[in-house]
């Protein structure tokens, strides 16, 4: 066990140590942060000042060494566009943004897939399982942008319901989570729904029906237990989607997450803020999953062994 | 009965003051009727840059979240566009225009108890940009404008409240780099000693009507009414005032009709929408930017590493390249006939918009030619057949293929439909543009600075600015825009730099401009206003210049309107 | 976790034995019929059947309601946008540059994720734990914002595009080819051609792969939508196919500033976007359930 854990530890920072020199490399390939600081005006005296101060006249290895041995230590630097801030702290800054905008996407996407799965999986090809599916597929079908600013206009303009943008309250939350959230419905409801299939076959299920229990209960208590499972994995898996999608609503609604952060740097040539956004996501992302890896080898003890 | 009398008369007499009371309560009250609401909010694009110390990357027209708080020491006007007093009470020049006498406003104090901003302030101010080791201070400067504020070599204090200003040579457009059109605001130098420079971003004390409250990094920052009156503007309307900043156009939009904000910038489609739901349109006083097409490659000037000319932005890199078409005079003139620029005007600016004629060059600045207007039909006026005639001339018959630089400007969003437009406006003529989107300042900016833009139009918008610093910039390689440069035209600038009277100094300017406007140095387009949206229910007026800096400034001129019904 | 998860969702039915759990759904005629005359159609014919061109507008007739809206005309049926162009012309030749970015980008991504996928089922070991941690990194980190650094770094192009959906979809190639390799692995016909004498790549593309046909060819039925999604993403966060040219990911893009003043510039091609990914979604259930019905992990 202890030598399996020491594996799959070496194994994620490999894979840390990997993602840094690729972000490292292509941020370094993006053009002249200076072009992007400095006004067009300014002297060639100015900019070599500034490349000093920055140590952008070191030869590269040595930038990524030093971005390295500073990175280990959670020092990502200074941010360039948003001078007087460390970019280690904008990102962390940012952050609980963005992760409360994709756990209530999550949220929705969940809450309106599990029962469309269930609902398919149990009167699969009625009226029923049709309109389900067209809703959840009509979410995958939209560009999330479009999505967001056809729901801005109808709920925020027009029934003045709801704010347009900004983050504060969760009046502010709902329209950017729905957009996020509803292209993973239709992807969810397939996987709960093949779920149910499998659960409403087994042998287990087939007993409590003998048993006398009503279908609804069945369905509803046993089935689901088992079915609910999946769509969890499914975003443990697939959490850079979340991050492609919230790249794109954070910017239509003005939410201030990491997503609108990290286009911004990118646009500003930033790096630093730029390699702490993607080092700390890949940290944060590796060893959740490193955890769930553990769990499940403790859990089962064949793949110890594998 | 004379007691009876005597009652009706006070009974009347009460009645009658009674009633005026009302009155004149009623119309004490509309005198003091406040804001509608208390805080103005203020939906603009982008927040340019986050941080106060505006020396770190001087790029003037982003001055927009110093401007409630913080003052100059001359003002422009918004109605006049002249230059007129503000922190700075008066000034004069010596004739040989290498001295400035100028002297301070009294008894204007910072905030948070800094004290009174007298010379010392203008002193600090000064070095912040131009003494190159300043202590205290970690960021070298840079600016558009740091040639022209540090041609003041050094600032000597009389007394509190007056200063001469030393210039190495004459500085006739001292002025301008001293107004807010460029970046020397005057920040406290009592809050540089005590706190030291991360203090101008925690807290900057200004002498303006607002304090900086709070700001939220990349989504607002907020300001509210200074407690004690302002020195000039009195008590200012609203009681806070907040700016937010949204990339995207339609939530802007939104945000205004949804009232979460009373004052925004949107494209010229939106703001007709919004004016036919009955916002307002509030554009600036005068022209603020110069809507133009520039040739990519006109390197005609020879480099001279010795003086420096041509050679301070890495310009020496890229050469004249006398086989693109457009290096021939003609071809530029023909590409100028082939554009309908009164198609682009009334269809892309809805006709708020006038021409412009010699880029860098306005009526109400030095160096103006009335006679361009009248010369501008025949020389540049639209004629498809002529452009053709004029490309046969020159060699291509059958037209040529080019390259077109795409890129989103905030604040001027017809450049994208503009060139595109332009692109299908000279097929008519043979002439191929290929588009390419590329970042201005990662992509496109290195490659003018390098002189390699052969081949390449790029549709920019220069904000209004003092004439020389225009030629300085864009025509004398002072900069790393290499947009026209011939022998000719550096030879008049070395010239314009030593002229200390303002006469001679105006006549040479137009020969400047006439110079430019004969060859053809660029494609004129239009000279635009900055035009903003209020909400007619909150927002009264507001009175800005719209040069550059003060491109949307005055926010203290923003005025309640303090009537039942909208003031349209 | 590359051991567990993909396993981690049900696969009740044995290995090799087909059970027809599932009815076999209608046949997808409206999908189909949306599909031929939406995007194979016009992305085939463009030049024919486009009325106008679609890069070349005329300024004064910008921002034309379709016809059936007043101030319509006929001779843009679904009116203009910006500087003038067609809108429909733009669709129809929309049509064929979605059309080729997804195939290509499909057919790179499937190759890529196929090769990787087959030799991680069936070599197993240290192969498929780099493979597996490799798909891990790719759909589990923000990618995007790599894809965006990287189009920062050599402009927006069709190459860009396709590269960075490549980048973006053949981990679930690898995933799912991996999957279905590790149990064909096991059965008999595979330990008779080694018996035969048959090489490690013969045996994989001659005996496994032909198996794995099905879930590919779901898979990219589905993942066309997904492509055409993720060109609009980019084109809305300005990296996708430059201008002039037409692609229905750009023109939502670029009319999405006047959805208020001018619906129909990204409307048009919203609808035509969803209708397709909407019909490719039915193909592709369809097509599941009718070739592989054990497949339902997708």
């Amino acid at each position: 066990m202890q030598r399996y854990i020491i594996i799959r530890l070496l194994q994620s920072l490999l894979a840390l140590w990997v993602m840094s020199l690729i972000v490292f490399g292509l941020a370094r390939v993006t053009g002249d942060p200076i072009d992007a600081l400095l006004p067009i005006e300014a002297t060639l005296e100015e900019r070599e000042t500034i490349r000093r101060n920055w140590g952008l006249d070191k030869p590269l290895h040595t930038q990524y060494l030093v971005f390295l041995s500073k990175a280990v230590r959670g020092d990502f630097g200074n941010s360039w566009k948003w001078q007087g801030h460390t970019a280690m702290g904008l990102v962390l800054a940012r952050l609980p943004a963005t992760l409360e905008l994709a756990g209530v996407a999550i949220a929705i996407s969940i809450v309106l897939a599990l029962p469309l799965g269930v609902l398919a999986a149990v009167k699969k090809d009625t009226l029923f399982d049709s309109v389900g599916k067209m809703v959840a597929l009509l979410g995958q079908s939209l560009p999330a942008f479009w999505l967001g600013i056809i729901l801005m206009w109808i709920f925020a303009v027009m029934l003045g319901w709801l704010p347009t943008s900004g983050r504060g309250g969760i009046s502010r939350l709902i329209l950017p989570a729905v957009s996020l959230g509803w292209f993973q419905v239709a992807v969810i409801m397939r996987l709960v729904r093949s779920a149910m299939l499998d659960v409403l076959d087994s042998e287990f299920v087939k007993l409590t029906r003998v048993k006398g229990l009503s279908e609804w209960k069945v369905i509803w208590k046993h089935c689901l237990r088992n079915a609910a499972i999946v769509p969890l994995t499914y975003f443990a898996i697939n959490a850079g989607v979340l991050m492609t999608g919230s790249v794109v609503i954070e910017n239509v609604f003005v939410w201030p997450g990491t997503g609108r952060l990290a286009l911004e740097a990118i646009q500003a040539r930033d790096f630093q803020v730029v390699q702490a956004i993607v080092i700390i996501f890949a940290t944060v992302f590796l060893f959740a999953n490193l955890i769930v890896d553990i769990l499940y080898a403790y859990l089962d003890p064949r793949i110890r062994y594998q | 009965m004379r007691q009876a009398r005597l009652r009706q008369s006070a009974g009347l007499f009460m009645v009658l003051m009674l009633l005026s009371l009302a009155f004149l309560g009623g119309d004490a009250q509309a005198q003091t009727r406040e804001a509608k609401v208390d805080r103005l909010v203020i939906g603009l694009i982008n927040p340019f840059r986050d941080y106060f110390r505006a020396w770190i990357s001087g790029t003037p027209d982003h001055n927009i979240q110093h401007d409630p708080i913080l003052e100059w020491l001359i003002e422009i006007d918004p109605d006049t566009g002249q230059y007129v007093p503000w922190l700075a009470k008066s000034w004069e020049m010596t004739p040989d225009g290498r001295l400035w006498r100028v002297k301070l406003q009294e008894g204007v104090n910072y905030h948070q108890d800094y004290g009174e901003f007298t010379a010392k302030d203008v002193v600090h101010n000064h070095a912040l940009w131009c003494e190159a080791n300043y202590p205290g201070r970690a960021d070298p400067p840079s600016s558009a404008y740091r040639t022209g504020i540090c041609t003041v070599e050094r600032v000597e204090v009389i007394n509190d409240y007056e200063v001469l200003m030393h210039c190495k040579e004459p500085c006739l457009d001292f002025e301008f780099y001293y107004s807010e059109a460029a970046n020397v605001m005057m920040f406290s130098k009592a809050q540089w000693d005590k706190e030291g420079e991360m203090g101008y971003e925690r807290k900057p004390a200004g002498t303006g009507p607002y304090e900086f409250k709070e700001r939220k990094l990349g989504q607002s920052v907020l300001y509210e009414r200074a407690p004690t009156p302002h020195w000039k503007h009195g008590v200012v309307d609203w009681k806070e005032l907040m700016m937010t900043w949204t990339i995207e156009e339609s939530t802007r939009y939104a945000q205004l009709l949804a009232g979460e904000t009373h004052l925004t910038e949107v494209n010229k489609d939106l703001v007709d929408q919004l004016v036919s739901r009955g916002y307002k349109l509030v554009r600036s006083r005068g022209t603020a930017q110069q809507i133009q097409i520039v040739f990519g490659g006109l390197y005609f000037g020879t480099e001279d590493p010795q003086t420096g000319r041509y050679t301070e932005h890495g310009g020496i890199t890229g050469k004249l390249d006398p086989s693109e078409p457009w290096t021939k005079k003609k071809v530029r003139q023909a590409m100028n006939k082939a554009i309908n620029r009164e198609e682009l005007l009334e269809v892309l600016y809805k006709n708020r918009a006038d021409y412009m004629y010699v880029h860098g060059y306005y009526p109400d600045l030095p160096g103006w030619d009335p006679t361009w207007e009248q010369r501008f039909p025949e020389m540049y006026g639209y004629d498809p057949q002529a452009a053709q005639r004029l490309l046969r001339e020159a060699g291509y018959p059958n037209g040529f293929k080019a390259k077109a630089w795409l890129f989103p400007f905030a604040g001027a969003p017809e450049l994208i439909p503009l060139v595109e437009a332009v692109q299908i406006q000279l097929l008519d003529v043979g002439i191929e543009l290929r588009l390419e989107e590329a970042d201005l300042v990662s992509t496109i900016a290195p490659i003018w600075r390098a002189r390699k833009a052969h081949g390449y139009l790029a549709a920019v918008p220069p904000s209004k600015k003092a004439v020389e610093a225009q030629i300085a910039v864009f025509n004398a390689g002072k900069a790393g825009i290499h947009q026209f440069e011939t022998d000719e035209i550096y030879r008049m600038w070395e010239e314009l730099k030593q002229l200390a009277d303002p006469t001679e100094r105006d006549v040479l300017l137009r020969k400047i401009g006439n110079y430019k406007f004969e060859n053809f140095e660029i494609i004129p387009l239009f000279n635009v206003f900055i035009e903003v949206v209020v909400d007619p229910n909150i927002v009264d007026d507001w009175a800005f210049p719209g040069w550059d800096g003060g491109d949307i400034g005055h926010t203290w001129r923003i005025t309640a309107c303090k009537q039942e019904e909208p003031c349209r | 976790m590359a051991q567990v998860l993909p396993e981690s969702v049900p696969r009740s039915t044995p290995d090799g034995i087909v059970q027809e759990t599932l009815p076999s759904r209608q046949f997808p005629g409206i999908p189909l019929f949306i599909l031929v005359f939406l995007l194979v159609l016009p992305g085939l014919f463009a030049p024919y059947l486009a009325p106008h061109n679609p890069i070349r507008g005329s300024l004064r007739a910008r921002l034309q309601p379709p016809v059936w809206v007043q101030g319509g005309t006929i001779t843009h049926p679904l009116g203009t946008d910006k500087v003038g162009r067609d809108i429909l012309s733009r669709i129809i030749y929309g049509a064929r540059i979605s059309l080729a970015v997804s195939l290509v980008a499909i057919l790179v991504s499937g190759v890529i994720g196929t090769a990787l996928g087959l030799m991680a089922g069936y070599f197993g070991g240290r192969l498929d734990a780099l493979i597996m941690r490799l798909v891990d990194i790719s759909l589990g980190l923000p990618v995007i914002l790599l894809a965006l650094v990287f189009v920062a770094a050599i402009g927006a192009s069709f190459i860009t595009v396709v590269v960075v959906t490549t980048v973006l979809l053949w981990a679930r190639y690898a995933r799912q080819v991996r999957g279905e390799t590790l149990s064909i692995r096991e059965r008999d016909f595979i330990a008779r051609a080694r018996v035969a004498g048959a090489s490690h790549f013969r045996i994989m593309l001659r005996y496994i792969f032909p198996n794995v046909i099905n879930t590919l060819t779901v898979l990219a039925t589905l993942q066309i939508g997904a492509v055409i999604l993720l060109e609009s993403a980019l084109s809305f966060l300005g990296a996708g196919i430059p201008r002039p040219t037409p692609t229905w990911g750009s023109m939502i893009a670029d009319g999405r500033d006047l959805i208020v003043v001018a619906w129909w510039i990204a409307m048009f091609p919203g609808l035509a976007i969803m209708l397709t990914v909407l019909s490719l979604n039915l193909l592709g259930d369809w097509l599941r359930d009718r070739l592989d019905p054990k497949l339902r992990n997708i």
